[in-house]
């Protein structure tokens, strides 16, 4: 959906061109298809809101039309752009079914660590499916997703398309998760986030940082633990190297660990990689003030656990 | 803004011909009843209704309003040919209006059908109760109902 982050914009440049009038007719018959199929008899006219709703909606499964079938952008708008729709949405409602699946197995697969937040989201999804409109109202995410992802989505991207990489990116996150004990996780939490059931925050970054921090070093990534040696010895590493450096180190670093999890999918690789990518101007600027304790996090042993360590 | 495709400008280029060509035709009616709009009497209501819309916030994808209202209105006997234009601008104006004030709850016709009867019935023939009472009253019971052994103004209604 690459070519639909720049939809409206792009459509607005392809009108500017020799053949604007052409465009221009095509798009505004469409949308007077569209809004009689959505008015019917009742009414002739509608709130600019919602026009320019209509108009996105289009717009929306245009692109999507021309990204699933790999057709130029100023080829699209030459051919019977009601055929274009409908062959879009037919492309819906299959993603539809298709995203409707994954989150039942997303749901299936959820971690077992308590996090309202988390467990919210994942409930609210099941509304998408629910409510979400292909005919009017395609590029719209009908419910509410507040748990942060490791790896956030952009904003640009809408509709169904969003909810499918949402669920594409949890499940790569619940799969990572799933590499460790999950006690361990817990204890990850509480020695950092102590009220983490109630708190807004991923449950993958704080596991993925202090596994990159074990792997710099090259230590057992799976005791998610990192002692106050260690995080010297990353200090007295990296204090020499350039930003240039830190970057290659840590993504070298997710190599390494992705090894000793098993990690093979090159999509899951790539996900961990691009989610550390705001870790290295954290790192760079933890090392030259010599703490990295609010980075790397050391477990808590479990007897010193209680509210009294937070206070 | 910027960015998006300016619909109303789409819609200014594209929809006047048409528009103008019906209500032309209209004229083969109101005539009969000794109304008549010139060509710049079509103009200024087209001019008026771009603005009402523009103003209020609507788009219009059909023809616009005016033929309806005009097949509605022209037996009216509160109409002249000397009032006729001046009518039928704040009509349609009205309209848009107390279209988006109703929350889109009313279709075109039930509230072209309601400014009929109104106008002919308790309004007698005036605009300022019809546009500033009653169809004030009517949005007010699309929004929020009304206590029906209460309103008074229930006949306008029904």
């Amino acid at each position: 959906m690459k070519q639909y982050e720049n939809a409206i914009s792009v459509s607005k440049e392809y009108t500017d061109a020799s053949n604007q009038q052409i465009v221009m007719e095509k798009l505004w018959d469409l949308l007077k298809w569209q809004v009689r199929k959505y008015n019917g008899i009742d009414s002739t006219s509608l709130p600019i809101e919602k026009v320019q709703s209509l108009l996105e909606s289009l717009l929306y499964t245009i692109y999507l039309v021309a990204d699933i079938d790999n057709i130029p952008i100023d080829l699209i708008f030459q051919k019977n752009l009601q055929d274009v729709i409908r062959r879009g949405q037919t492309i819906l409602e299959e993603k539809h079914k298709a995203a409707r699946e994954n989150r039942k197995l997303m749901c299936l697969k959820a971690l077992k660590i308590r996090n309202v937040y988390y467990y919210e989201t994942l409930k609210n999804i099941g509304q998408f499916f629910k409510k979400y409109d292909i005919y009017s109202a395609a590029h719209q995410i009908p419910c509410s997703i507040e748990y942060p992802l490791c790896y956030p989505i952009s904003e640009k991207i809408k509709g169904i398309t969003y909810i499918e990489e949402y669920i594409c990116r949890i499940q790569i996150e619940n799969d990572f998760l799933e590499c460790f004990d999950q006690k361990q996780i817990i204890r990850l939490y509480e020695s950092s986030i102590p009220d983490y059931e109630e708190m807004l925050f991923n449950l993958c970054d704080p596991v993925l940082t202090n596994v990159i921090g074990l792997a710099m070093i090259r230590q057992e990534v799976r005791t998610l633990n990192i002692t106050e040696e260690q995080r010297n010895t990353i200090i007295s590493t990296g204090c020499n190297k350039t930003a240039e450096e830190i970057e290659s180190w840590i993504k070298d670093s997710i190599s390494f660990a992705c090894v000793i999890l098993n990690i093979q999918a090159t999509d899951e690789i790539a996900y961990l990689r691009n989610a550390s990518r705001g870790l290295s101007i954290r790192l760079r600027e933890a090392i030259k003030q010599e703490d990295l304790s609010h980075i790397f996090i050391s477990l808590l042993p479990n007897e010193r656990i209680s509210p009294a360590d937070f206070i | 803004m910027e960015d998006r495709i300016d619909i109303v400008r789409m819609y200014n280029q594209l929809q006047f011909q048409s528009e103008k060509e019906e209500i032309r035709a209209c004229n083969d009616v109101a005539s009969q009843f000794g109304l008549v709009l010139t060509e710049n009497d079509i103009n200024e209501l087209i001019g008026s209704r771009v603005l009402a819309c523009k103003n209020i916030g609507r788009i219009e994808f059909g023809n616009g309003i005016l033929p309806q209202m005009i097949y509605a209105f022209c037996d009216s006997p509160y109409l002249d040919q000397d009032n006729y234009v001046n009518t039928l601008v704040q009509l349609q104006e009205a309209f848009y209006y107390y279209k988006s004030e109703a929350e889109e709850r009313f279709t075109d016709e039930e509230i072209v059908d309601f400014m009929v009867r109104t106008f002919h019935g308790r309004a007698q023939g005036s605009l300022e109760y019809l546009i500033e009472t009653s169809l004030a009253d009517l949005c007010r019971y699309a929004r929020c109902g009304s206590e029906e052994d209460k309103d008074e103004k229930e006949g306008d209604f029904f």
